[in-house]
C-alpha cells in the first residue's frame, strides 16, 4: 500500500539528481537545492529501505548499506571540522551506510599526513571517498590516483588543482563577500540614516583562495553603495595573537569618523572586536562584520557589538558529501559544483530556527527531513 | 665576588670600551625613535593622540615582556626559542582553568608556577646535561606547541571571566593596565641586572663561563636563573594576552621568541653573550612599535614595517661587529 508512494518518491529522488545535474551543468545550486537533494537521497534510501524489507530476509539492513566510504577532513582539531564530521556521520547513520573511516590529519599544515590518510583509503578501494583537501596542488596526483582507479570522489570544502574528481561541495566565498558588503550596508544604515561613509577591512592572510574571494566580494557588493567609500585594508599576516587587533586600532585612530569594519574570517573578526572594546568604540554609531561564529561572537551579536557574522555550512558540506557519494555510486550524474550557501546572522535573526540551525547544528537542525525522534 | 671583578680586570679594555659604545649604540636607537615620532608626527593622522599613544602602550606589552625574559637569556650567550610556545600553552591553560570556574588568582598563580618549571627544565638541560640552547629550547617548542594543541583540542578556549579580561583593556592613572605591568617588569629586571650581584654573574656568565666559574660563580644556578625568568615572564605575557582576546588561542604566540630575540639585539644585545641592557631591549620594542603603528597610520601595507625591522637588524648589528673588529685590531 506504502509501496507506491515510495516507489514515487525514489523516482522522484533520483530524477531530482539528474534533473540538477543537467540544469545546472556543474555550476551553482542554491541552498535550497541542496536540502531538497539531501531530502531526496534520504527519502530515497527510506524507500529502498522499505523496499528491502518487503522482498528480503535482511530486514535490518538498507539497499545502500553494502556501500563504502572513507571521509577525510583537513584535521579533526576545529569546531569547523568537528561539525562536517558531525553531518558525514549523521547521514550514514540516516541513510545505513557503513563509513570505514572518518578522519583527518593532525592539523591543516600536515599535508603529507593527509597524503597518507587518501593512500591508505585507495588500499581499501572504497566505493566513493569524501575529502577535504588539505592543499590545492599537492594532493592533486593522489586524488587522481583514487579517482582513476574508479573511486568516486566527493571534495568538500577546498578545491584541488585536478580535474579528476565526482563533485565539488563549498562555500561560494565570493558571494559570502557579497553578503558581507549587504549587511554591513544594512547595518550603517540602521544606525546613521544612509549607506555612507568610510568603511575599512582587514584579511587574516593574502594570498589564501577562499579569503581573497571574500574580500573580491565584498568589494564588488559594496559598489551597489556609491556613498560608501573603503578607505583602508590590512594584512594579519597569518598571526593570531595581537596583530588582528592592532592593525584594526590603528585603523581607528587614522579614521575615526569610521562608519564601518568588515574582518574576512574567525581570527580577524576577534581582533576587531577586541580593537572594539580597547578603544572603547560605539556600537551604536560604528558597525562590524565578519566571517564565521564563535560562542564569544555568537555573544558580541546578541549584545549589538557585532552587526553580522556571515555563516557557511559545514554540516551541510559534510551530509551532503556523504549524499552526493551516494548519488554517484549509483551511477547518477552529479553536479561539479554544489554550493552550500552562506547566511547572515545578525542580532535581530539570531535565535530564528534557521540560524540557530546553522550555529548550532547539532541541536538545533532539521535538515527538511521529518524529525527523528 | 671580588674575584668576579679581577676576573673582568683580566681584559681591562674590553668592558670599558663595550659600555661606552653600549651608550652610543642606544643614544642612537633614542635618536632614531625620535625622528620616527617627529615624521610620524607631521604625517600621519592621529599620530600624536591620546588614543594612539594608548593602542601603543597597550600593544607594545606582550612583546615586549617576553623580550626582557629574553635579554636575560642571550646575555648569558643562550638563546631561548621556547617562549612563544610557553606563551600559547600558558594562555590555553589560564583560559581553560577559567573555563572551569577557577578563581582568576589561582588560575594566575597555576600558570606562573608551571612557566617557571618549564624554564628550569631548560636551563637544567641547558646547565646540567650540557646541551646547546638552540636545541633544548627548539624541542621545548615543539613540545609545549603540540601540548597546548592537544590540551585545547586544537579550538580556541572561551571563558566568563569579566573581571579577567577587564583588567587587560582597562587603564590606570590614565596608563593601560598592560603597559603598568611591561614597566614593572622592565623595572625590576633593570634592577636585578644592573644593581645586583646576581644580575652581574650574569654578565660574566655570558662573557667567559670559564673565567666566571673560577672565580666562584655558580655557573649553573645562573644559566637556571636566566631561562627561569624567561619561562616566568613568557608566562605572564601568555596570561595578559589570554585576558586581552578574552579566549585562550592555540596558536598564539607563533613566532612571537623571534620578535622578541630581534626587539633585545636591536636594543643592543649580543648573541655572543656578556651584553645587552634593559633599557636598551625597552628601545628596541619601542621603535618596532612605533614604526609598525606609523606606518600602518600612514596606509603602508603592514609587511613593510616588517621589512624595516629586519633590515634595522642587519645594520644594527653590522654595526656592532664592526666595532668588535676595530677594538680587536687595537
Amino acid at each position: 500500500m506504502t509501496s507506491s508512494y515510495d516507489s514515487f518518491s525514489l523516482v522522484r529522488g533520483v530524477s531530482l539528481g539528474i534533473g540538477m545535474s543537467i540544469r545546472e551543468g556543474g555550476l551553482r545550486v542554491s541552498r535550497r537545492t541542496v536540502l531538497q537533494a539531501g531530502a531526496a537521497v534520504g527519502l530515497a534510501a527510506g524507500s529502498l529501505a522499505t523496499l528491502s524489507i518487503a522482498g528480503c530476509s535482511q530486514p535490518q539492513k538498507s539497499a545502500l548499506g553494502g556501500l563504502r566510504f572513507v571521509f577525510i577532513v583537513k584535521t579533526p582539531n576545529s569546531d569547523y571540522w568537528q561539525t562536517c564530521l558531525a553531518g558525514g556521520k549523521h547521514a550514514a547513520e540516516q541513510l545505513g551506510l557503513q563509513a570505514l573511516q572518518f578522519t583527518g590529519a593532525n592539523s591543516e599544515a600536515n599535508i603529507q599526513g593527509q597524503i597518507a590518510l587518501v593512500e591508505d583509503a585507495l588500499a581499501k578501494h572504497p566505493d566513493y571517498v569524501v575529502l577535504s583537501p588539505t592543499s590545492s596542488t599537492a594532493l592533486d596526483s593522489t586524488i587522481e590516483k583514487v579517482y582513476n582507479a574508479g573511486i568516486k570522489v566527493i571534495l568538500i570544502d577546498s578545491a584541488a588543482n585536478t580535474n579528476s574528481y565526482t563533485s565539488f561541495l563549498a562555500t561560494d566565498n565570493h558571494a559570502g563577500g557579497v553578503l558581507a558588503a549587504h549587511t554591513l550596508a544594512d547595518a550603517i544604515k540602521k544606525k546613521t540614516g544612509a549607506a555612507a561613509g568610510q568603511v575599512a577591512y582587514s584579511t587574516f592572510l593574502s594570498g589564501v583562495g577562499s579569503l581573497s574571494l571574500r574580500d573580491q566580494g565584498f568589494l564588488e557588493g559594496l559598489k551597489s553603495y556609491p556613498a560608501i567609500a573603503v578607505v583602508a585594508h590590512k594584512d594579519a599576516g597569518g598571526d593570531q595573537s595581537t596583530k588582528p587587533i592592532g592593525i584594526v586600532a590603528d585603523t581607528l585612530t587614522r579614521f575615526p569618523k569610521l562608519a564601518g569594519y568588515f574582518a574576512d574570517s574567525l581570527i580577524t573578526l576577534q581582533g576587531a572586536v577586541t580593537a572594539f572594546r580597547e578603544n572603547r568604540v560605539d556600537s551604536t554609531k560604528v558597525s562590524l562584520v565578519g566571517f564565521d561564529p564563535s560562542p564569544q561572537l555568537v555573544r558580541s551579536l546578541q549584545q549589538r557589538v557585532v552587526d553580522g557574522i556571515i555563516l557557511q555550512d559545514p554540516y551541510q558540506m559534510g551530509y551532503g558529501g556523504v549524499a552526493y557519494g551516494v548519488l554517484a555510486s549509483a551511477g547518477l550524474l552529479t553536479p561539479k559544483f554544489i554550493n552550500t550557501g552562506v547566511t547572515a546572522a545578525t542580532p535581530d535573526n539570531v535565535n530564528s530556527p534557521t540560524i540557530q540551525g546553522l550555529l548550532n547544528p547539532l541541536t538545533q537542525r532539521n535538515l527538511g527531513l521529518p524529525a527523528r525522534s | 665576588m671580588t674575584a668576579a671583578a679581577s676576573a673582568m680586570a683580566a681584559q681591562p679594555n674590553k668592558p670599558l670600551a663595550g659600555t661606552r659604545w653600549d651608550l652610543v649604540m642606544r643614544l642612537g636607537l633614542l635618536g632614531i625613535i625620535a625622528i620616527l615620532v617627529l615624521i610620524f608626527s607631521a604625517t600621519a593622522t592621529g599620530f600624536l593622540t591620546l588614543q594612539n599613544l594608548d593602542n601603543n602602550a597597550r600593544q607594545m606589552a606582550v612583546v615586549g615582556i617576553l623580550a626582557v625574559g629574553e635579554t636575560f637569556v642571550i646575555i648569558t650567550a643562550g638563546i631561548d626559542l621556547s617562549v612563544g610556545s610557553l606563551l600559547g600553552f600558558g594562555g590555553i591553560l589560564v583560559a581553560l582553568s577559567l573555563a572551569h570556574a577557577l578563581p582568576i588568582w589561582l588560575a594566575v598563580v597555576g600558570v606562573v608556577v608551571i612557566a617557571i618549571a618549564v624554564g628550569l627544565l631548560n636551563g637544567t638541560l641547558i646547565s646540567t646535561a650540557a646541551l646547546p640552547p638552540f636545541i633544548v629550547t627548539l624541542g621545548m617548542l615543539g613540545i609545549l606547541r603540540g601540548l597546548t594543541q592537544i590540551f585545547g583540542n586544537g579550538q580556541q578556549v572561551g571563558y566568563d571571566a569579566p573581571r579577567f579580561t577587564s583588567f587587560a583593556d582597562g587603564n590606570t592613572l590614565g596608563i593601560p593596565n598592560l603597559f603598568w605591568i611591561f614597566a614593572l617588569v622592565c623595572v625590576l629586571a633593570g634592577i636585578f641586572l644592573h644593581y645586583t650581584r646576581r644580575g652581574r654573574y650574569v654578565y660574566a656568565t655570558g662573557s667567559n663561563k670559564e673565567s666566571a666559574r673560577r672565580a666562584g660563580i655558580n655557573v649553573n644556578a645562573t644559566t637556571l636563573t636566566v631561562y627561569a625568568v624567561s619561562g616566568l615572564l613568557a608566562g605572564v605575557a601568555g596570561i595578559l594576552l589570554t585576558a586581552r582576546q578574552a579566549q585562550g588561542d592555540p596558536n598564539a604566540g607563533t613566532g612571537y621568541e623571534l620578535d622578541a630575540i630581534a626587539a633585545a639585539v636591536l636594543g643592543g644585545a649580543s648573541l655572543f653573550g656578556a651584553r645587552g641592557s634593559i633599557v636598551g631591549t625597552f628601545l628596541g620594542v619601542t621603535l618596532v612599535q612605533i614604526m609598525t603603528n606609523g606606518l600602518n597610520l600612514l596606509n603602508f601595507d603592514p609587511q613593510v614595517a616588517r621589512m624595516l625591522e629586519g633590515a634595522l637588524l642587519i645594520v644594527f648589528v653590522y654595526m656592532d661587529h664592526w666595532r668588535s673588529r676595530k677594538l680587536a685590531a687595537a
